[in-house]
């Protein structure tokens, strides 16, 4: 006689009876079988068969544990001890994982497309999280790079220039902070020219840095010697160091080149040591001098703050601490210097990437956050949906005696595996984003020491995201499938309606927030684009495609004041010569920047200079209005005269004379320019300038208004500045006025380097990398969003559509025409995406007005991007809507109706 | 075999009018009625003993473990005085219910 009792009591496990009547019931059903048996084998069936046929009457008429789970008996409180013992925690987990696995493959474009969908939005996240954890997480490479600072100065009530930099006075003084301070340390880049016998003049990136640069950072040489203090003592022999890439583009790799005499800006200077190609400290430079080849009235002026400072604290010390010892010095220099150090405060701070870089990323962050959400919200629709195709199966389970928790935690773990596939397809695909990160142009790469690397954060994070997805889309789901109406399933009285309205509201709500998310997104994505097309569309106020701008050093110790005013004469009359070229000098080219000044008019009651109105100052020479295309509109231009003996002559733009002389009295008034920071002192010792000329507007700064900003022209050779523009318009191209410019530059100074050429439009497009990096990648996002959304959107139409096929066929059988069909399927659509669109308003709201504070410049017209959205949005839904409701719309009642 | 549905309401009073000459176990319930109903009716384990259990939780039926000598014990069932007195009324019930489907369908009950 066989044993049935393994058999019973596997069947009895889930029914909760109490061990002793579990028992009974046992014993009985076996005495049932073995009558059977024996009669079958008496019948004639073997063995085996006798056996199957026993066991089978238990799964008749729709099983024996579905019907006992009726009976009150059936859900004793749960025995301490009974029947079989359950497996180990592990064992059931593994399990589990294997079960999973099979359904995975059962169902492998369902698999896939979760497993895409989640590797979408964890590939967008993984690749913002390894540029945030390469800038604002991981130790820089640095040794104790945790006590490395930053100084910088803080000029009080300044808004316009809030913090600069350290003067070369300021830094030696600050050095004597010795309590807080282990080393301090300042470095200055700016390109160089690099000459020697056997190979052709370059301009290299480089920094003047101060001898101890290297040793704060705790980075040795990897050839020769660092700099030491006896380098950065004047009238010391001049030093330099390579970066091992020009090292070995320049020299070979040539090891012998340690001690050997190369032309730096014209000054012979020994190569003393090379620094590892990493290095590029303190950004991506590769060549290094001491701060005393810095020109001498660049190290003895305080009012030219030029230099980046460092400080490495002693142990222990906090940034506070650090603070109070330097507010001391500063104390002391405002004291002894008010000219110059007045107002100013000393600022400490953690030595990082720039705030707003961060605060940008962070943005970024939130917005990938948001494409997984939606993506979280797909996936729980696609588990939802499968979970009603499920009931029967995991009613079987139930009833077979798994627990409620049981039934969840597989299906939690099916969808951990899910997310984790999901999270292997998102490395995958975030590797072509992080490439790009890592071969970003050198113009818009971060310093050298930023590496984009997945390391163990990056993967840390992953892990996070992955179990963090599976648990968002997973829950809802596999509580909704763990609670069938059991007897109900089993006896096949279910039409797959069973818990339905739940899990449609389940799927509607994922539906509103993938909406409202998205035009979340989108509005973002729309209104950092629109600032970007807005930048580069900005109008100069002159033609600037085909003005070429290239720029000039003449920061070299050998130029003096004297020197440079020569020069620039020269190179003016030079330039005045070329043949189908109409070359001018500026300090700064359109749309470049300017220098800016406070200004006084006169006749106006004296204030504080605190208070007085900013201008942009731009130095030109003779023919700039000419070569720009600025018209006169009023009185003259600066002549010939005016900049070869610069009198107190200047010129304003347009909106200058609208803002402050309204009334048309610019003419013959006189103005004084005064330095921003400078104090009163210094302001009574300022020349006041006549207005000779209005000319038409050209931009220079981005005004966050959209205006143009006032400037005010003065000829360069009153205060001949030490970086200059040569603008070029060539009626043979820009590349053929480049070389012409550079000829004449050469002609009168081999050593001067001239910066590559480009057109004034190109140069800004340039400048906008962060807006065009972070905006595209903003955008690229919201797409992915919108994708999904749209996915989501039909996927739960057409899910909604397949599960009411008979009441569609029953309205159909009715007489509904197809209007009526069309608005039954789609109407639900609708709603689900205003609900969505009208929470998605508030947060996109929300985002216009939080985001255009992080962008440069405008960000006007916003509600034409959001609306645009939403139109968006709303085609996409009713498009998503449309073919089941075509489908529904066609349904054949008959079909319909015999449909399960 | 009869109509699953007749058969599901009927089998309440199919057990207990095989209940009331006498206590009977599981499996001889099962064969009275398959030999009674001339093979028509089968009451497998699967629906026998959950519908015995349920009847015995409603009072109807009481199941009592009987042994006997040479023999393992079984679980005999029996009516009782609540099960006797639904067993008068159902079967009132269903004379009543085959006489008037024998007026309206002109088919001659037995």
């Amino acid at each position: 006689m066989p044993s049935w009792q393994p058999d019973l009591h596997a069947l009895l496990a889930g029914l909760r009876l109490s061990p002793v009547r579990e028992a009974e019931i046992v014993e009985e059903l076996s005495q049932h079988l073995d009558d059977r048996y024996a009669e079958l084998r008496e019948a004639g069936a073997t063995d085996a068969d006798a056996r199957r046929l026993a066991l089978e009457e238990l799964d008749e008429a729709g099983g024996l544990t579905g019907r006992l789970q009726a009976l009150s008996q059936a859900h004793a409180p749960m025995p301490l001890v009974h029947g079989q013992s359950s497996p180990g925690w592990l064992r059931g987990f593994w399990r589990d994982v294997r079960y999973a696995a099979r359904m995975m493959k059962r169902q492998p474009w369902f698999a896939a497309t979760i497993v895409v969908t989640l590797g979408l939005g964890i590939a967008v996240n993984s690749t913002v999280f390894t540029i945030v954890n390469a800038v604002a997480l991981r130790p820089m490479p640095f040794q104790d790079a945790d006590r490395i600072v930053q100084l910088n100065v803080r000029n009080l009530g300044n808004a316009q220039n809030p913090v600069s930099e350290l003067s070369y006075p300021d830094f030696q003084e600050r050095q004597t902070a010795r309590r807080t301070f282990e080393q301090i340390a300042a470095t200055e880049e700016r390109a160089v020219d690099v000459a020697d016998e056997q190979r052709a003049p370059a301009v290299v990136r480089a920094a003047y840095v101060s001898w101890n640069t290297f040793s704060l950072i705790g980075q040795p040489p990897a050839l020769g010697r660092d700099f030491t203090a006896s380098d950065d003592r004047i009238g010391a022999p001049p030093a330099v160091m390579l970066g091992g890439t020009l090292w070995r583009a320049r020299f070979g790799a040539d090891p012998t080149i340690i001690g050997k005499t190369i032309r730096v800006n014209g000054v012979p200077s020994t190569i003393v040591g090379i620094m590892p190609p990493e290095v590029g400290f303190p950004d991506r430079v590769e060549f290094w001098l001491p701060l005393v080849a810095l020109p001498d009235t660049e190290r003895t002026s305080r009012s030219t703050r030029i230099l980046d400072g460092f400080g490495r604290l002693r142990p222990g010390v906090t940034i506070e601490q650090a603070a109070t010892e330097l507010d001391g010095i500063a104390a002391s220099l405002a004291e002894r210097y008010p000219d110059t150090n007045r107002n100013t405060a000393p600022l400490v701070e953690q030595f990082r990437i720039a705030a707003p870089f961060v605060a940008i990323l962070m943005a970024l962050l939130g917005a990938v956050g948001f494409v997984l959400l939606i993506a979280c919200a797909n996936v729980a629709n696609l588990l939802l949906a499968r979970a009603a195709d499920r009931t029967r199966d995991v009613s079987l389970r139930l009833a077979l005696g798994a627990s409620r928790w049981r039934i969840v935690r597989q299906l939690m773990i099916e969808s951990l595996l899910l997310a984790l596939a999901g999270g292997m397809c998102g490395l995958g695909l975030s590797y072509p984003g992080v490439t790009v990160l890592q071969n970003l142009p050198a113009e818009s790469a971060p310093p050298s020491w930023v590496q984009f690397t997945l390391d163990r954060n990056v993967f840390a994070y992953l892990a996070a995201l992955c179990a963090g997805s599976a648990f968002v889309c997973g829950l809802v789901p596999a509580w909704q499938a763990s609670r069938p109406n059991l007897v109900a399933t089993l006896n096949d009285a279910a039409r797959g309606s069973v818990g339905g309205r739940t899990r449609r509201r389940w799927m509607g709500t994922f539906v509103v927030a993938q909406v409202a998310l998205a035009l979340v997104l989108l509005t973002g994505g729309a209104l950092m684009m629109q600032n970007l097309v807005g930048l580069l569309r900005t109008d100069a106020g002159v033609e600037t495609s085909a003005l070429a701008e290239m720029a000039f050093d003449l920061r070299r110790r050998d130029y003096d004041r004297e020197r440079r005013l020569v020069l620039l004469g020269q190179l003016e009359e030079r330039l005045a010569s070329g043949v189908g070229i109409n070359a001018a000098l500026a300090s700064e080219a359109p749309m470049g920047g300017a220098a800016i000044r406070r200004f006084r008019i006169d006749g106006q009651p004296a204030s504080t200079p605190e208070t007085l109105p900013f201008v942009s100052m731009l130095q030109v020479g003779q023919r700039y209005f000419d070569v720009v295309g600025a018209p006169v509109i009023a009185g003259r231009a600066l002549t010939a005269d005016d900049v070869r003996q610069p009198g107190d002559n200047v010129v304003i733009n347009e909106r200058f004379a609208r803002m402050y002389f309204p009334d048309g009295t610019a003419m013959g008034r006189r103005i004084l320019l005064i330095e921003p920071n400078a104090s009163v002192k210094t302001t009574n010792d300022a020349r006041w300038m006549t207005i000779v000329g209005v000319v038409g507007n050209v931009r220079q700064r981005t005004l966050p208004s959209g205006e143009f900003d006032p400037v005010v022209y003065t000829p360069y050779s009153a205060d001949p500045p030490q970086t200059m523009q040569v603008l070029a318009r060539s009626s043979s191209g820009s590349s053929a006025a480049a070389a012409f410019v550079g000829d004449q530059l050469r002609a009168l100074d081999a050593d001067v380097p001239l910066l590559p050429a480009m057109t004034v439009d190109e140069a800004v497009s340039r400048r906008l990398w962060p807006q065009r990096l972070f905006g595209s990648m903003f955008v690229i996002f919201a797409s992915i969003a919108m994708l999904l959304a749209t996915c989501g959107l039909y996927a739960v139409t057409a899910y909604a559509v397949s599960r009411r096929t008979r009441e569609i066929g029953v309205r159909v059988a009715l007489g509904a025409d197809a209007r009526s069909i069309w608005w039954t399927v789609t109407g639900v659509t609708l709603r689900q995406l205003m609900i969505g669109l009208v929470f998605g308003t508030a947060g996109a709201a929300a985002i216009s007005t939080i985001l255009p504070a992080m962008l440069v410049g405008t960000g006007g017209g916003s509600y034409f991007a959001f609306a645009g959205v939403a139109i968006v949005l709303l085609t996409a839904g009713i498009a998503a809507s449309a073919v089941p409701a075509r489908r529904a719309m066609q349904l054949d009642p008959t079909t319909a109706l015999q449909s399960d | 075999m009869l109509d699953r549905e007749l058969k599901k309401g009927s089998a309440e009073l199919i057990i207990l009018s095989i209940l009331e000459p006498r206590a009977r176990h599981g499996y001889e319930i099962s064969k009275l009625i398959e030999s009674r109903s001339n093979g028509q009716l089968k009451f497998h384990i699967a629906s026998l003993y959950p519908l015995l259990y349920r009847l015995e939780e409603r009072g109807w039926l009481q199941g009592r473990w009987v042994e006997k000598a040479g023999q393992r014990r079984r679980r005999f069932y029996s009516l009782n005085a609540e099960g006797r007195r639904v067993l008068a009324s159902q079967r009132s019930t269903w004379k009543a219910f085959v006489e008037a489907m024998g007026l309206i369908t002109g088919v001659d009950h037995a």
